[in-house]
């Protein structure tokens, strides 16, 4: 095994490095600077830009330096914790991120963990009773799910709570809560609206999850060994649990991987229609305004929780099941 | 009695592995002491590395002998040979698993484990003449009736390797 994690870190690193260049080459992309385009806004509001004030903080910043010391000093940076300077807020990225990490992430996991209790017992129940009219009507429902943009069912239920029940969806918490320190109240208050956001962001997760178990499970059922279990007399709950879904966790475990990056930027657009106040709408919003280094730190740690997300799964697939594909080759 | 070692090719690039990950993270860990979470991460995978260069060195000093009584291993690293057995009569352990380099399962390596009497024997399929060593312990498994999980056979089956034709032989 240890040679398998040092196989897998060495991957690991090289490709967050590489990562993090084509994140710094991607934010510099666009032509000019976050001060360019400051310019321009002032320009558009007839307001007179002042030039030599906007070269100094160019100097300032670091802007007028090549790109790879930009990109040098960035990466320093990022391994010392320190995210660089938000030109947009005129702050320190990790002070204007706050919150809004550990909101994204409670907000990220509570969906993950949605998407697997509702999609297990309903994959397993699909796959067990193919064909029967529970899993026609489970089929439908997870066909609706997954046809069903996400930013198109917040809006609905924004939309279905404010004329049935007068009230509005939107927000992670009450708005007295917002800015002040964690509390007992905050908590209370951010688990009373998180059902919403999960329930928005998880569905089509849960749907696809649920299409996918069910095809694993299949398959692992029309299995020989299954036969010979059943053959043998082991009773049908007990050879389901050991043998089959055992096997069928697979895309549970790989999805990791995937799973964590997809939530946060995929609710993007979520979290602007239900007013959020987690990292998509202020990744969007930096993209927008050029604020590289709040955009690039977003993106970096999307990357990581990628890069970490692979290697969790990759090392529990190794673990639960060190099968060899039978067309594979062992190393000689 | 056959005498085998891991090759030189696959040792020259674990140590090429395990200098690599150090190289990077020593300087990675330099960089980040102002930040304590990302310096003992750093250390920790300057430990993790290190120790799979110390456990490549261990493996480039030792020797397998596979007789037709069981298998034992020598390592010279010590100043007294230290020497690990496993008899096949008294095998009590067997697992052979597979650790895809790839996520389509189509390349890696298998590592082979065998248990006796306490002692615990774990050698790779890099290991000169791997599937020998991996045949004599498929049929002393059968001889000795162990149970084996369905990973393992499938492995075994993988490698051309029959449970049920070795148990004929038998």
């Amino acid at each position: 095994m240890l040679r398998y994690i040092a196989h897998r870190l060495l991957i690991m690193v090289p490709t967050l490095i590489a990562i993090s260049f084509i994140v710094f080459v991607v934010i510099q992309l666009p032509p000019g600077d976050y001060l360019t385009t400051l310019i321009e806004e002032l320009r558009e509001l007839g307001e007179p830009a002042d030039l030599k004030q906007i070269e100094a903080l160019r100097e300032e910043y670091g802007l007028d330096r090549p790109f790879l010391v930009q990109y040098v000093q960035w990466v320093f940076g990022l391994v010392q914790g320190d995210l660089g300077y938000s030109f947009e807020y005129e702050q320190p990225v990790a002070d204007v991120v706050g919150d809004r990490l550990w909101l994204s992430f409670i907000v990220s996991v509570a969906t993950i963990i949605f998407t697997w209790i509702v999609a297990f017992p309903i994959g397993v129940y699909s796959a067990t009773h193919q064909y029967s009219w529970a899993d026609n009507s489970l089929t439908f429902i997870g066909f609706l799910g997954l046809a069903t943009p996400n930013f198109l069912l917040a809006l609905v239920m924004v939309y279905f709570a404010n004329v049935w029940f007068g009230t509005e969806i939107g927000g992670l918490m009450d708005e007295r809560y917002i800015g002040q320190p964690w509390s007992w109240g905050k908590i209370v208050s951010v688990l009373e609206h998180l059902w919403i956001p999960v329930i928005v962001i998880g569905t089509s997760g849960t749907a696809g999850m649920i299409r996918r178990l069910r095809a694993n499970l299949l398959d692992e059922l029309q299995k020989q060994y299954v036969v010979t279990g059943r053959a043998k007399g082991l009773p049908p709950f007990r050879l389901l649990i050991r043998y089959p879904l055992r096997m069928s966790l697979n895309p549970f475990i790989s999805d990791i991987g995937d799973l964590l990056p997809q939530v946060i930027s995929g609710a993007v657009i979520v979290s602007v229609v239900l007013n959020l106040p987690t990292t998509g709408k202020m990744l969007y919003e930096a993209l927008l305004s050029q604020d590289m280094y709040l955009a690039g730190s977003f993106l970096m740690f999307l990357a990581l929780l990628t890069v970490l997300g692979v290697l969790v799964s990759d090392l529990a697939l190794a673990l639960l099941d060190p099968r060899i594909r039978l067309q594979g080759r062992a190393e000689k | 009695m056959t005498v085998l070692r891991y090759p030189r090719a696959t040792l020259r690039n674990d140590y090429i592995r395990a200098g690599i990950g150090v190289a990077l993270c020593v300087p990675l860990a330099v960089i980040s002491r102002g930040s304590s979470f990302g310096f003992w991460l750093f250390v920790a995978l300057i430990v993790l590395f290190a120790a799979f260069g110390a456990r490549t060195w261990l493996r480039a000093q030792a020797e397998y002998r596979l007789t037709e009584a069981g298998l034992l291993r020598t390592n010279a690293a010590f100043s007294r040979k230290v020497a690990t057995g496993v008899a096949w009569t008294e095998l009590s352990g067997l697992t052979l698993r597979f650790y895809p380099l790839r996520r389509d399962r189509s390349d890696g390596w298998m590592q082979l484990t065998v248990r006796a009497a306490g002692a615990r024997l774990s050698i790779d399929s890099t290991l000169e003449n791997f599937d020998a060593i991996a045949e004599a312990a498929l049929a002393a498994g059968l001889r000795n009736d162990l149970p084996m999980t369905q990973t393992t056979l499938a492995n075994f089956q993988a490698l051309g390797f029959s449970p049920e034709k070795l148990s004929d032989s038998n």
